[in-house]
């Protein structure tokens, strides 16, 4: 069973959230709370996934973001937006999270959509894989080649491997993970993992830049 | 500085006023008066002859004047032995041509006593005497003079002695007579033509080429004084009378030129008179000839002091004294020259006795060393200013500088505010064509209470739709189309594959084509509006976008296969909103259906690269 921790100031969507996740049979509601503090406060409750408004009245979900990522390293985070927000997304995305809904989600996609990211599967537009790239300065205008080449693996913990890359690019031309599975002859469950191994390495990535930058203003050393 | 040039100056006066004749040693013997006869004779006359008592130094313009030709000096001197060593016999000044006779026995010819006469006397003169001549007890000294009647013919006190005592005297006097002055006239004419190179390059200092001017042709003029230390070529007398006569004048005249400017003055009439006279001068005095060149000679040299004078008066009122660069200096230098200008005219008017040392050279490295020291303290000066004004040309470059980085701060500034003026005013027209325009539409339907929820959800859908686009419109990048189509088959995707449809997105012949927000914004509308025709009105089963690009203009087709728009009570009017919006890219809409299926043709030319 999936447990849910919702974080979510307007009660008309908290109680749609909660009747949805109470008629889906593989889920459990585990709270529902409409503050960041709140929302830090019911870390304790270790949920598998929190969905996190990033609209909150007291503080930013960011902070949330991050407290859950400290202290409940198993969550899946989500973050819900009214819209594509992509800039917000990748702050968000920094700070740990490994999806997002959109607030005007149907009720069943959006079940979905938790059920993927609790498998390890990631969402993500072409707006945002193009802010991807411009995160690691890849340039974006490549074409995209007919199979994509070279080992899944991990090339480093902030450095995305050359797959990845090519699934970024592949995303930002529109073409869903089912096109791009079939290019590189894997499903479209792997390209979502990708995704998620991309927020992974974006998060590290973020870090490594904060360090260095501290290193360059000389805060460090 | 100017002071210690002014004491220099001071000594350098007083040491060429204090050049007291030389002591006589006590073994020279100096013969101070003589017999003199004025006789053609070339050989001695007798002791019976007509002889006159005559002290030296004589001059002939005082004693016998107008008196020419040749003549005898006869004097005896003592020795107390036969002398065993050399002898000699020193003359300060002889004019010109002259033999020298020692107990009969002719021991010096200058050349010139027969045929043209050479001026070949006017430096001390030294004759060596062999000790056997010479007898103890009474000698005879003879000599016979060659006087022309357009020179000065004379003779100082002759001196005779061993020979090393005379060789001091006339080395010293040779250092003063000769010397000295050739060292100064050589200075003189480098200096003068430094100043010329200086004027040729700087035009407007016309100072410096009236300065130059006179130097050099003082050095000219003093190259008369040559004929005191070398014996000339053969250049007629004529000639040189000119060159004599006419250095002298224009050099004063170019002295004066130069304290006109010096002083700052402008007289255009003046200086033309003094430019005209200078050069008529030499062409003037060359046509009276030399009889009147010897007859105007003394009134000539008086004359020459008026511009010399009216050049002190001139600097006088232009009170040098209150004033910097070395005005004064020159001042009291042009004072002292024409002191001793008038010392030398004193000695040519016999009012000092002959062979006394002309002092003019003096003179002229007074000048010269003042003026030099006056043209330097102006270079100086300028150097300064101009140095001066480089700063401030600097410093206004700077402030120029900064003024045109701040206009350039400003003029950015105001971009950026028309630039954002621009964004919002496109806003307010999408939002008023779009979202605003289809919420009064839904608000006047809810109102009218004949539209059941399910449509007014699907009107407001509509609504958010149009938002979102006009959200994605403001997103940095959204100039690139294919992203944008990319982001729009994202979201649309999910309702396509509920309404049962097949998409396939061809976008690889689009490229990198890069729009205005605004035009991209269009064309989402149009792309969005067909597709949502397609998933609401058409029932077909596979829909089709594909877009391509080339040079000039952009196509995308949006093709189904389904029943078409003739069921569809709403088409009409979506048609239009799709026509015009093509219309605002300045492009066509085509809508083509049949049995198998509609397709839609957007075409619209690349607006040309900013």
């Amino acid at each position: 069973m999936i447990s849910v921790l919702v974080v979510e100031d307007d009660p008309l969507h908290l109680q749609r959230y909660k009747e949805t996740i109470e008629a889906a049979p593989d889920m459990v509601w585990c709270a529902g709370v409409g503050t960041a503090q709140e929302g830090i406060a019911c870390l304790s409750l270790q949920p598998d996934v929190l969905l996190i408004d990033l609209g909150l009245p007291d503080a930013s979900g960011l902070t949330v973001v991050q407290a859950a990522r400290q202290r409940c390293p198993q969550s899946e985070i989500v973050v819900v937006s009214i819209f594509g927000d992509e800039r917000s997304l990748m702050d968000a995305i920094r700070a740990g999270a490994t999806g997002y809904l959109l607030k005007d989600t149907p009720a069943l996609d959006f079940v979905a959509a938790i059920r993927d990211v609790r498998s390890g599967h990631s969402p993500i537009s072409p707006s945002l894989a193009r802010h991807l790239l411009n995160a690691w300065r890849i340039p974006a205008a490549t074409v995209v080649p007919p199979a994509l080449e070279g080992p899944a693996g991990q090339d480093g913990a902030d450095v995305l491997s050359a797959r990845e890359i090519e699934i970024l690019r592949a995303v930002s031309r529109g073409l869903t993970f089912v096109e791009i599975g079939k290019r590189s002859f894997i499903s479209p469950h792997t390209v979502a993992s990708h995704v998620k191994n991309i927020y992974r390495k974006l998060e590290a990535h973020s870090k490594v830049q904060a360090v260095s930058i501290a290193r360059e203003r000389g805060l460090l050393n | 500085m100017t002071r210690w040039v002014a004491r220099l100056l001071c000594i350098l006066v007083l040491a060429g006023a204090g050049l007291a004749r030389a002591q006589v040693p006590a073994d020279v013997v100096e013969i101070r008066e003589a017999w003199f006869l004025k006789s053609d004779a070339a050989q001695l006359p007798g002791q019976d002859a007509a002889w006159q008592r005559q002290p030296l130094p004589d001059s002939w313009r005082e004693s016998r004047p107008g008196i020419q030709g040749y003549g005898w000096y006869r004097a005896e001197f003592e020795l107390p032995a036969q002398p065993g060593d050399v002898h000699a016999i020193y003359i300060s000044l002889v004019n010109s041509a002259y033999t020298i006779h020692i107990n009969g026995v002719q021991v010096a010819n200058s050349g010139g006593m027969e045929g043209p006469i050479g001026r070949n006397g006017g430096f001390p003169q030294w004759v060596t005497v062999p000790p056997e001549i010479l007898r103890a007890g009474t000698n005879t000294f003879a000599l016979r003079l060659r006087v022309a009647a357009n020179l000065r013919g004379g003779l100082t006190a002759p001196a005779i002695g061993p020979k090393t005592a005379v060789e001091a005297l006339h080395g010293k006097d040779e250092l003063w007579r000769t010397i000295v002055p050739r060292a100064l006239n050589t200075a003189t004419l480098a200096l003068g033509l430094l100043s010329l190179l200086l004027w040729s390059r700087h035009r407007s200092q016309a100072a410096y080429g009236w300065f130059g001017g006179f130097l050099v042709l003082t050095s000219l003029w003093a190259l008369r004084n040559f004929h005191h230390s070398m014996t000339l070529p053969e250049i007629s007398s004529r000639t040189w009378e000119v060159f004599v006569l006419a250095g002298h004048g224009v050099a004063r005249l170019f002295l004066l030129m130069f304290v006109l400017r010096f002083t700052g003055q402008r007289r255009p009439a003046l200086e033309r008179a003094l430019v005209w006279t200078a050069a008529l001068m030499a062409p003037v005095l060359w046509v009276a000839g030399e009889a009147a060149m010897s007859a105007i000679r003394i009134p000539f040299y008086t004359a020459t002091a008026i511009p010399m004078w009216y050049s002190i008066w001139l600097l006088a009122r232009y009170s040098p004294w209150r004033r910097a660069g070395g005005a004064a200096l020159v001042f009291a230098a042009l004072i002292g020259s024409e002191c001793l200008a008038l010392h030398d005219w004193l000695i040519a008017v016999n009012r000092l006795p002959f062979g006394t040392l002309q002092w003019q050279a003096y003179g002229v490295a007074l000048l010269m060393t003042a003026m030099t020291v006056a043209l330097a303290g102006r270079y100086f000066s300028a150097f300064a200013t101009a140095r001066t004004l480089n700063l401030e040309l600097e410093r206004r470059v700077d402030q120029k500088t900064r003024e045109l980085q701040d206009q350039l701060k400003k003029s950015a500034a105001y971009e950026r505010a028309a630039a954002l003026e621009e964004e919002r005013r496109r806003l307010m027209r999408d939002m008023h064509d779009g979202i605003g325009s289809q919420l009064i539409t839904t608000a006047t339907a809810v109102e009218r209470g004949a539209v059941p929820a399910d449509q007014v959800a699907a009107l407001l859908r509509d609504c958010i739709a149009d938002l979102r686009l006009v959200i994605d419109s403001l997103e940095p990048g959204h100039g690139d189309l294919a992203l944008a189509l990319a982001g729009m088959r994202y979201r649309l995707e999910p309702r396509l594959q509920s309404a049962g449809l097949a998409s396939h997105w061809e976008l690889e012949g689009l490229g990198e084509v890069t729009l205005p927000p605004a035009d991209v914004l269009q064309v989402m509308r149009i792309v969005q509006e067909a597709l949502t025709n397609v998933i609401k009105h058409s029932g077909a089963k596979h829909a089709t976008l594909s877009a391509w690009s080339d040079a000039q203009t952009v196509g995308i087709r949006v093709t189904d296969d389904g029943a078409g728009p003739r069921h569809a009570p709403r088409e009409g009017r979506g048609l239009l909103n799709m026509k015009h919006r093509a219309l605002r890219l300045q492009g066509s809409i085509h809508v083509k259906f049949d049995d198998h299926g509609t397709q839609v043709l957007l075409q619209f030319p690349l607006p040309a690269q900013p």
